[in-house]
């Protein structure tokens, strides 16, 4: 079962952040890279691009279990916009979708799937360090600026409205 | 057995060069014994030097610890401190020698039948874990340790129990357990190779040696902490008396500060909040789940998932005969194979209709504001927030700058001084807390924390054990592990109920016309039925507590407090002073002038006999205080004054050296 993986120039990149939130843990720090990949339509797969990564677990934590579903459907639909799929090819979008997600584990992603998912955390940690003039000092000037970023994004991205 | 403190010797150290004797013409020691000595005269290096010597874990310090104890501008090469102590009526001293050329300290004892000084640190065996640091700081204290049983994150009452009881020896069982598992499994041969078993080892041994380091950091890091916050402390006192005439701008900077912690935990509600928001990718635009839901819409329109699973052709294939009746050939099979391939699994069925159904569901209520909206509120909630505290740090600075510049150099270099304390403060509390984390996230080079390295040392004894095929000693190791834990457990739960009991009994004289009860022991003390009681009865039973708790086992100790009402009231002082003396067979404390008022009156009515000594060094600011010094009782040391006499202890009239 292949687990989350961040880049550890990302894990770096956010020391302040971790420090400043004391509710927080390393997938809060994950998720804010892959819904930033997801949003935007960046990724980049860091294992095939020989960058080096820390594995995490291969589950989403209980703090993400209510977005679950959101973060997977958002990865079939930025896959599928990435291969240019429309989403009323139905061989098509049914291929997409067994390929990303139906494994057994409680993630719902098969392998590639999670592969996926941390090519778009990944590309989603360049989009957001090409966005800061400096690393962020604390928690809450991140959440600021992320919560602004991504909103924009939004706008623009594979979940623009069409 | 019965300890007390006959007295102190001090030479060429930070404190004074004095001879403290506290004995009554050389016999019993007096029942209550004040030191009068205006701050920054060297009380607390007085108490750190008793601890230090008494303990012997002055021999352990270093090089800088060393020389930092060699009095200021002085150049003499060594220093000496000796205490003496009454053990069932037979002598008994400690000293430590300070070489400052070297940097080195030396431990020296004295014991009836010891034929003399001996080196070391060599307390008769039955006075051994009395005079050990863990034990000693239940009777020598500052006086805060009362108060500080009370505080949740502080577990001190918890620790005291574990100091006098030995609790911690349950520690060295488990170690030996360990050890003796070691031993037995070190030759055994296993079906892994030989190599992989030492290299095993090897990394379990570095683990162990890992945690033995953090221990002794974290250790360090609570001194260093502890030091440098008192430190802080002191010289914001001496700033504080430096700008006194400046009232105003303190309590603007007080009001200030308040604002501060208020603004501050805003920031913090508010960042709490926006994460919450944020943790649904749906609050950063409603174009999110608009495109979630049309993307839903279009699977219900493609008919996903299919009624019929892959799952059914599957089971198909394995019959003999088709749903139609004919018998199922090769051919059949295949074709079966090819139609399973094209419609979804009953896994991804399944996750397909609960991806489906969440984003049916995620819509907020008629009414209700959407996740987006909520996430903007909150967002602008902490920009707002953000700008109060920001605002609000800035006016602390501000008055702040305005006391400090107010004060002259002399506080500028001390505000710089606290300012390097705090940061120290602070170094020492990010280590604490990384050695405290529980280690879950992963791991980013070096292990800090120790919760981390026991499972790996557990995770490495078990691949050792499997490998060594010693699975059966493991468990039997593991069964007595948990016997002992719970023989812990139980020991630990008795001894709190007694010790509660006990408290509670004595509470109940002491305090008749007050009273007060104890519920439990829960790392810190919990009253019975209200979180605190007023001051004078948190302190009554702090202290009933620590002499309850030392009295265990028929032993008497001397208790010996410094500073034990600094910033008490009237009321309170005086039900300290009319307590503390009935409580224990010996009270030495350090006071100043301005702690005389209640609380020594108190202490006169309770004590059987009562020694008043006052010291102050003898420099061009303290040459007031010659006029008035008595024809008898006074002792000319190296570096001061040192007055037995109580009319002069009463009218001394000096807070801080020199003022």
């Amino acid at each position: 079962m292949a687990a989350f993986r961040i880049r550890e120039d990302a894990y770096a990149w956010f020391s302040n952040v971790e420090k400043t939130l004391p509710n927080g843990t390393i997938f809060d720090l994950y998720y804010f890279c892959a819904v930033t990949g997801l949003v935007t339509g960046s990724s980049d797969d860091p294992v095939r691009a020989g960058m080096p990564t820390k594995e995490m677990v291969d589950y989403f934590v209980n703090d993400y279990k209510p977005s679950q579903s959101f973060l997977l459907a958002m990865l079939v639909i930025a896959e599928l916009k990435k291969r240019k799929v429309d989403l009323s090819e139905e061989e098509e979008v049914r291929s997409t979708f067994r390929e990303l997600i139906g494994g057994n584990g409680d993630s719902y992603l098969r392998d590639e799937g999670t592969r996926r998912l941390n090519a778009y955390a990944s590309g989603g940690y360049d989009y957001l360090a090409e966005r800061f003039d400096q690393k962020p000092q604390s928690s809450e000037e991140f959440l600021r600026q992320f919560a602004d970023i991504v909103g924009k994004a939004a706008r623009e991205g594979p979940f623009a409205s069409s | 057995m019965k300890i007390n403190i006959a007295g102190w010797s001090s030479e060429g150290l930070r404190c004074p060069d004095v001879d403290v004797d506290l004995r009554q013409d050389g016999g019993e020691s007096y029942h209550v014994a004040l030191l009068q000595m205006p701050n920054g005269t060297g009380k607390t290096t007085t108490l750190e030097m008793l601890k230090a010597t008494l303990s012997g874990e002055g021999a352990s310090w270093d090089e800088t610890k060393v020389r930092a104890m060699r009095r200021k501008d002085a150049k003499h090469s060594t220093g000496r401190f000796k205490v003496r102590l009454m053990v069932d009526g037979k002598p008994v001293t400690f000293e430590l020698e300070l070489d400052f050329v070297n940097g080195r300290a030396t431990s020296l004892t004295t014991r009836p039948g010891s034929g003399g000084l001996v080196r070391g640190w060599k307390p008769l065996p039955e006075i051994r874990r009395f005079v050990e640091s863990s034990f000693l700081n239940l009777f020598v204290f500052n006086g805060e340790l009362a108060n500080e049983l009370f505080l949740e994150d502080k577990a001190k009452a918890e620790d005291a129990i574990d100091s006098l009881c030995q609790l911690y020896l349950v520690e060295d069982i488990m170690d030996f357990v360990e050890d003796s598992f070691d031993t037995a499994i070190k030759n055994a041969t296993g079906p892994k190779s030989s190599q992989a078993l030492l290299a095993l080892r090897r990394k379990r041994d570095e683990l162990r040696v890992r945690k033995a380091k953090l221990q002794r950091m974290r250790t360090k890091a609570v001194q260093d902490r502890e030091t440098a916050k008192k430190a802080s402390e002191e010289l914001q006192a001496r700033i504080t008396a430096k700008t006194s005439g400046h009232e105003k701008d303190k309590a603007a900077h007080a009001d200030a500060k308040v604002a501060e912690a208020t603004a501050k935990a805003a920031v913090e509600s508010a960042r709490d909040l926006l994460l919450q928001s944020l943790r649904n990718p749906l609050s950063f635009s409603p174009a999110i789940g608009a495109k979630l839901v049309n993307w839903k819409n279009c699977l219900d329109e493609l008919k996903l998932p299919e009624a019929t699973s892959a799952q059914f052709f599957n089971d198909l294939k394995k019959r003999t005969e088709c749903i139609c009746g004919t018998p199922m050939t090769d051919v059949m099979r295949e074709q079966i194979s090819n139609e399973a391939r094209l419609v979804l699994s009953s896994e991804e069925t399944g996750a397909m209709n609960f991806i489906k159904s969440e984003i049916e569901h995620y819509q907020p209520k008629a009414g209700e504001p959407s996740l987006n909206d909520v996430m903007l509120d909150r967002l602008a909630a902490l920009s707002t927030a953000r700008r109060d505290h920001l605002k609000a740090s800035q006016d602390v600075r501000t008055y702040w700058r305005k006391i400090v510049d107010a004060g002259g150099e002399e506080v500028k270099e001390w505000e710089k001084q606290q300012k390097a304390h705090d940061a120290k403060c602070g170094e020492c509390e990010d280590l604490i807390r990384d050695i405290d984390d529980p280690g879950l996230n992963v791991r980013t080079g070096e292990i800090f924390s120790l919760a981390r390295i026991q499972r790996e040392i557990d995770d490495a004894s078990k691949k050792i054990a499997d490998a060594t095929g010693t699975e059966m000693l493991r468990a039997k190791t593991a069964a007595v592990t948990k016997i002992i834990r719970r023989a812990e457990e139980l020991a630990r739960r008795a001894i709190k109920t007694e010790l509660v009991d006990s408290c509670n009994r004595r509470l109940r004289q002491i305090l008749a016309d007050d009273p007060i009860a104890l519920e439990s022991i829960d790392g810190h003390l919990v009253l019975a039925g209200q979180e605190r009681g007023s001051e004078a009865q948190t302190l009554s039973v702090g202290y009933t507590f620590l002499m309850t708790l030392l009295e265990r086992g028929d032993n008497r100790f001397p208790l010996l407090v410094d500073s034990p009402v600094g910033k008490m009231d009237g009321t309170v002082r005086r039900a300290v002073g009319e307590l503390v003396p009935t409580l224990c067979s010996q009270f030495v404390t350090f006071v100043i002038n301005t702690e005389r008022p209640y609380f020594v009156p108190a202490l006169k009515r309770a004590a059987r006999d009562v020694l008043h000594l006052t010291f102050f060094r003898q420099t061009p600011g303290t040459q007031r205080l010659m006029a008035g010094l008595p024809k008898t009782g006074v002792t000319r040391t190296a570096d001061g004054i040192l007055v037995e006499d109580e009319a002069y202890f009463e009218a001394f009239d000096m807070e801080v050296e020199g003022r």
